[in-house]
Parts: structure tokens; C-alpha cells; sequence
């Protein structure tokens, strides 16, 4: 996947035209202005805080009376993008003529970045990154209007708090909206039944929206390609049926995590819990690409002096390259973009707003794909197994392993 | 509430203003980013650093709305050591094993961001040069 590529996912489909215009506001103000009769202006110059409120106004309201173009959306959220966008430009030309404008763009924001919570983490919408752009947008303009022209150092550090805060609060919402919708994206539970290992079909699943569009836009820690097409076939549930039983066969020889080491699988990262990965690097290699008979690593539950199978993950060999996909939408790759950190020596996520933590540098993994094929509730192409299931199925299933002995 | 247009000679208390809240919008990125590393490497000594970062925005922002020399300067480095870093990660990810993801509001918070402040630092230690330094008081 190229770079670019990568850009567009983050990108919802429905965004896009609204980002486009937005982007082009200062090419249109440009040409724009012999056509208005614009004149400059006689007087001295607006501070540059407050052209930068109209900048920022103006873009955010180009957006939102732009968003309903792709949006096709029901009427009541299509006037409301309307009407929030005619707000902000209507708040733009008040600080263009020097009336008031610092509280009723507080009080506007506010509501908007409410609104916009409430929608992602009730799974209305997934977070992209022009939604994430637009809330950066409105953080920077919250900032502007609470910190004003005020000398009281008490007043001047109740904005500066307010400021540092909503940046937090806002992005910590969005990020964990981000995972919550990544988690539960479980189109695969849909479509295969007994968690894959049954072979058992059933019928693709019926449009219903953006229910099977979740494609990690907020780049917060996972990288997804867009979907080409969101039905499978009948063939390609077939497909990633014979994929799930066939991990299955193979990995089987590996139920006693002694027999995964003595094949040449090692520990990476935590060795308790419920995805201890153990990982083979000779199989990171193109003649192993989703070969059932060396799959890149092995996931286990670690707990309670147990240790059980839980499944496999497929790992490309080259980061950047997307995986064979041979049940479509249903065996989808994700790739993980984290932060390399010196100090101490680890690794973080990226936050939502694009960034790594201090003295970070980011990256990006070669796509992977987890197989599960123990009957993961949520079906063999999850993203993850439900905790309590899985510690529940080490008790049961679980075979000794203290210590690495 | 209106705003009244500043005289010519106050437009760099503005610029100093724009800088100190691009300084605290930075130090609000930089604890929000500390979450990802607490999180994943479950130990509270990946707070330390970030934490201290964000320390020094908000000393840099206070101390640049006062228009201090050595304030701007230090926003210089810390922007420009920002600017290294995205393209540290541009080659890391010429490393096989390893790409780079450019986001939109990476763009926005790694790219412009910081090269915005450095601009308007730049500014505002010319104007100083040229003109007689703003007192305190000014702000």
C-alpha cells in the first residue's frame, strides 16, 4: 500500500468532498477577491490571533456546510451541519468587524465537540481523519476564544488549562472511540459460524451501511485498507472458512506451547495474559505468506501456571505490502503504526491527532492477520478475543507451563 | 466584548500570543501522546518524559508571552527537534520491515505545526532586533 494510499484511508469516503472543498477555501479567497471588490483594509491590521480565528472559522464552516455532500445523511444532521456552518461563518465576519466573538465561539465549539463524541463513541460514525481534523480545528479556535486580551494571571491560567485540557479530553474520547469501534468490527462473527471451524457457510450479510465500513481511519495505532468491496462472495466466505480449518489442522501440533519452542517459536513482548504472541522469524519470508504450515506466529493465553493454543497470525514479510486477501472483506489485514521510544527503551501509540509521545520517532509493521481456532466468540478473523473467554478457556483447556520450563 | 484593531507596534504581543497557545496546544499533544506509551508498555517511567516536555511548552509559553529572547530560541530548537523526528521516522521506514504513515493531522500537528512556530519565532526575534526590546509589563 502505498503512502498515499495509506493518506486516503484515513480519509471516510463521505468526508472526502467536504475536505476537498475546505482545502481549496484559500484558492477560491484568492481569485475570489477582484470578483467581491475587495479592498484592503484602511485601517491597521486585525491582530494575528484573531485572523487566525477567522481563518479557522471560516474553514470550519466551509466543512460543515460542505460535509452534507457526501454525507447523504438524514435531514435533521444535514441542517444541523448547515446550520453550524453558517454559524461559523457568521462568527467569522463578526471578529471581521471587530464585534463580539469570543463566547458565542466557545459556547459553538463546545456543542459541536459534544455532539461529535457522543456520535463516534455511540458508534453513529467511526472517527476519520476529517473529523479528527475538524476537532483539531475547533480546539485551536476554543483556545483562541478563552484566551483573550486579559491580564489576570488567575484568569489567564484557567485558559491555559482549559486550553491543555480540551486537547487531552477530546483526543483521549476520540482514541478510545477509535479502538472501541476496531474491537467491534466483527463482520467475520457474521459471516462464519462455530468461530470458523465448522465449515460452515452462511449467506453474505445485506448492505446496511457503515456497519462493515470500519477501516481504522483515526491511524491511532492501526492501519487498515479501505475495502474494495464490502460483500463478499459465497466463494470467498468459502475460502476464508477453508483458511480458518486449515490454520486450524496445522497449528494443532502446537496445542503444548513446548512444542511451538522446540519448532522455533520465541517469546515477543508480554509472556502472561491473553495474547502471548510467540514468533517464528525464519518464517518471515515471501515463500511463507499466509501459509497455513508456517504461520508467522502463535497466540496464547498465559495464566495461572496454563498455558493454551488461542491461534495464529499471518505477518507479511515487507512492511507496506498488502496481504493476500482470499475471503475479501472477511480475512481483512491490519498493520500497526507505533512509536519507537528511547527513553525509557519501548514502544506507544500515536494519538489520534498524529503524534508519538517526546523523543519518539514513528513506524509502521508489515500487515498481519490473526487466525483464531479455539472458537473465538467473535469468529476466527477477529481482532482480538474476548479476555474472559480466553482466561476461561485456559482453565479449562490449559496445559502446564511455569516459568518457560 | 469587541476588539479593537492593535496599533502596529503591538502586533508582536499578537504573534507572542499565537505562539504561546501554539505552545499550549503542543504540550496538550504531547500528554495525550504519553497515554499511548503508558498503555502499551504498562509502567508509569513512560510518563516522565513527556511530562517533562510538556513542562517546558508551558514554561516556553509563558515566558514567549513575555516576549523573552532565550524563550523564542528554545521554541526554535524544541520545533525544529520535532521536525527531526518526523523525518527520522520518513527513514526509518525505508527500512523493509518498517513504513512510515503520513496522516492528515499528522501533517497538520508534525509538519505545520512546527514549522509555524519556528516562522513566527523567527518573526518576532527579527522585530525585536529592530526595535527596542517590549518590557515586560507589555503583555
Amino acid at each position: 500500500m502505498s503512502p498515499w494510499q495509506t493518506f486516503w484511508a484515513g480519509v471516510a469516503p463521505d468526508h472526502a468532498a467536504a475536505l476537498i472543498v475546505t482545502a481549496l477555501l484559500p484558492v477560491i479567497w484568492w481569485f475570489g477577491r477582484p470578483l467581491t471588490g475587495h479592498q484592503p483594509a484602511a485601517g491597521p491590521p486585525l491582530p494575528l490571533t484573531q485572523r487566525w480565528a477567522i481563518a479557522g472559522l471560516a474553514a470550519t464552516g466551509i466543512l460543515h456546510l460542505a460535509l452534507p455532500i457526501g454525507h447523504h445523511d438524514n435531514a435533521l444532521l444535514t441542517l444541523g451541519f448547515v446550520a453550524a456552518g453558517a454559524a461559523y461563518l457568521w462568527l467569522a465576519t463578526r471578529v471581521l468587524r471587530q464585534r463580539s466573538w469570543r463566547l458565542l465561539t466557545a459556547l459553538l465549539v463546545t456543542a459541536n465537540l459534544i455532539g461529535y463524541l457522543i456520535v463516534i463513541t455511540a458508534g453513529g460514525e467511526e472517527p476519520d481523519q476529517v473529523g479528527i481534523l475538524t476537532a483539531l480545528d475547533e480546539l485551536m479556535l476554543f483556545a483562541l476564544a478563552c484566551n483573550g486580551p486579559s491580564t489576570r494571571r488567575l484568569r489567564r491560567a484557567a485558559a491555559s488549562t482549559a486550553t491543555v485540557g480540551s486537547v487531552v479530553l477530546v483526543g483521549l474520547v476520540i482514541w478510545i472511540s477509535s479502538f472501541a469501534a476496531h474491537q467491534a468490527s466483527d463482520l467475520d462473527a457474521t459471516l462464519t459460524k462455530g468461530g470458523g471451524t465448522s465449515g460452515e457457510v452462511v449467506d453474505a450479510p445485506h448492505d446496511d451501511g457503515h456497519q462493515h465500513d470500519h477501516a481504522a481511519r483515526a491511524q491511532a495505532g492501526v492501519i487498515m485498507r479501505a475495502l474494495a468491496d464490502h460483500h463478499p462472495t459465497t466463494e470467498q466466505i468459502r475460502a476464508a472458512e477453508q483458511l480458518a480449518t486449515k490454520t486450524q489442522a496445522s497449528i494443532a501440533r502446537f496445542t503444548d506451547i513446548h512444542a511451538a519452542i522446540a519448532a522455533g517459536y520465541q517469546p515477543s513482548g508480554a509472556t502472561a495474559g491473553t495474547e502471548v504472541h510467540l514468533e517464528n522469524k525464519s518464517f518471515d519470508s515471501k515463500a511463507y505468506i499466509l501459509d497455513a504450515d508456517h504461520p508467522q506466529a502463535l497466540v496464547y493465553v498465559i495464566a495461572d501456571g496454563k498455558a493454551s493454543l488461542l491461534g495464529a497470525v499471518y505477518r507479511m514479510p515487507v512492511a507496506g505490502r498488502p496481504g493476500p486477501e482470499p475471503g475479501a472483506a472477511i480475512t481483512r489485514w491490519h498493520a500497526h503504526n507505533i512509536c519507537l521510544t528511547p527513553l525509557p527503551p519501548g514502544a506507544g501509540l500515536p494519538s489520534p491527532f498524529g503524534g508519538c509521545s517526546a523523543l519518539s520517532i514513528g513506524a509502521t509493521m508489515p500487515e498481519m492477520m490473526h487466525v483464531w481456532t479455539v472458537g473465538n466468540p467473535g469468529g476466527p478473523y477477529a481482532e482480538s478475543i474476548d479476555q474472559k473467554w480466553a482466561y476461561d478457556y485456559n482453565s479449562k483447556h490449559g496445559k502446564p507451563w511455569q516459568n518457560g520450563s | 466584548m469587541t476588539n479593537a484593531p492593535l496599533a502596529t507596534a503591538d502586533r508582536r504581543v499578537g504573534r507572542a500570543e499565537l505562539i504561546r497557545l501554539l505552545l499550549l496546544m503542543t504540550a496538550g499533544f504531547t500528554l495525550l501522546a504519553m497515554f499511548g506509551e503508558i498503555v502499551l508498555m504498562a509502567s508509569p517511567w513512560y510518563a516522565v518524559l513527556p511530562i517533562g516536555k510538556a513542562i517546558l511548552l508551558l514554561v516556553l509559553a509563558r515566558k514567549v508571552a513575555a516576549q523573552r529572547r532565550w524563550a523564542l530560541m528554545a521554541t526554535i530548537v524544541v520545533s525544529a527537534l520535532g521536525l527531526t523526528g518526523f523525518v527520522a521516522s520518513s527513514l526509518v521506514g525505508l527500512i523493509p520491515q518498517l513504513d512510515h504513515t503520513l496522516t492528515l493531522t499528522g501533517l497538520i500537528t508534525q509538519i505545520a505545526l512546527p514549522i509555524t512556530l519556528i516562522l513566527l519565532c523567527a518573526q518576532l526575534l527579527t522585530t525585536q532586533q529592530q526595535h527596542h526590546p517590549v518590557p515586560e509589563a507589555a503583555r
